[in-house]
């Protein structure tokens, strides 16, 4: 009786202290100060991507693993099965020549100019390669030009004065066949706002000038953003899911220098991303 | 290949930079009438009416690109 006695207050014990240890490591999860960002922003599932056309003409990104991953295979993967409803934006009559890199740019050989589409479609894809950053385009060995990642893309232009130009890339999202990709659209605005101010409008907006496009976060609604040591904290007034956040993250990834970003909700840390390293 | 020549991209690069006409001569060291001529013949080339409406479409063409 004794030892059934002894053995109930042991399990009650441990017991009780499971709970304060689960509390506690609970408490610290929420705590703030000690949240550094944990994870990487691009999924490592795959390591480039693809921009193919939509049915409205949009270029959408399409996230691929390659094992041999270099631009020509890259750029060969438009030859591949791609999915439904996406098709290759480019001409069955243009011909890579050849492909080269070297540092930080890729010099892609052509046997014809190429139209808009094909060409932001060849630079943005190269440009999902971990540090390039420039491509040249040669026509039958002859330079014809090069692009940054300055060039636009599905651009959206809006504007009515020369001065005063903004350019912003927003990623939307679009549903195809059940699966969500991301659309960046590149918009050229009269505007006096600051990029951030410019984006977070955009996506927290319910008008999108394409109907096929979305918005995650339409009708979110942000209270305020900071700096802090390059670290970027957003703060909604209410909350919102984690997966919702990845168009506002890709966007201001894409056009601000910051390296880590930090959802929260009241206080309480929603998600934190960081960039992946080039 | 393009459709500008050289100095018409720089005049147009300069013009999306908030320059005057009169800043651009200046910084290209030409004459502000050269300056108006080069905007009209890109304006004409590209069938447009204004040097906003040749901008909006330099940018589509790729032609003109915004620092980031």
């Amino acid at each position: 009786m004794i030892r059934k006695k002894a053995i109930s207050k042991i399990l009650l014990t441990t017991m009780f202290l499971f709970i304060i240890l689960f509390s506690y490591s609970i408490n610290k999860i929420n705590n703030k100060d000690n949240i550094k960002p944990t994870f990487d922003y691009v999924n490592m599932d795959t390591n480039a991507s693809l921009y193919l056309l939509d049915n409205n003409n949009l270029l959408v990104k399409y996230d691929i693993f390659l094992i041999d991953l270099n631009p020509k295979n890259l750029l060969d993967s438009y030859k591949n099965n791609l999915p439904n409803n996406l098709k290759s934006p480019l001409r069955n009559k243009l011909k890579f020549d050849k492909i080269k890199s070297k540092d930080n740019e890729i010099y892609v050989y052509l046997n014809i100019k190429p139209n808009i589409k094909e060409e932001e479609a060849i630079s943005y894809s190269l440009f999902s390669l971990e540090g390039i950053d420039k491509v040249n385009f040669y026509i039958n060995s002859s330079f014809y030009k090069s692009n940054n990642k300055n060039l636009g893309i599905n651009k959206d232009i809006l504007l009515n004065d020369k001065n005063n130009i903004k350019t912003v890339t927003v990623f939307y999202n679009e549903n195809i066949d059940d699966n969500s990709y991301f659309v960046p659209v590149t918009k050229y605005i009269n505007s006096s706002k600051n990029k951030i101010d410019i984006i977070i409008e955009e996506l927290t907006s319910n008008y999108i000038y394409e109907d096929n496009l979305a918005s995650t976060l339409a009708n979110a609604k942000i209270n305020n953003y900071r700096f802090d040591n390059n670290v970027l904290f957003v703060e909604f007034n209410s909350f919102v899911n984690k997966k919702d956040l990845d168009g506002l993250t890709n966007s201001l990834f894409f056009n601000t220098s910051t390296e880590s970003v930090i959802y929260t909700c009241k206080g309480k840390i929603i998600d934190s991303v960081n960039k992946l390293k080039k | 290949m393009s459709i500008l020549t050289k100095r018409e991209k720089e005049i147009f690069k300069l013009l999306i930079e908030n320059k005057t006409t009169k800043e651009i001569a200046s910084i290209l060291n030409i004459s502000d009438k050269t300056v108006r001529n080069h905007i009209s013949n890109t304006i004409n080339k590209l069938g447009v009416k204004s040097r906003c409406s040749a901008v909006v479409e330099l940018l589509k063409l790729g032609e003109l690109t915004l620092n980031k």
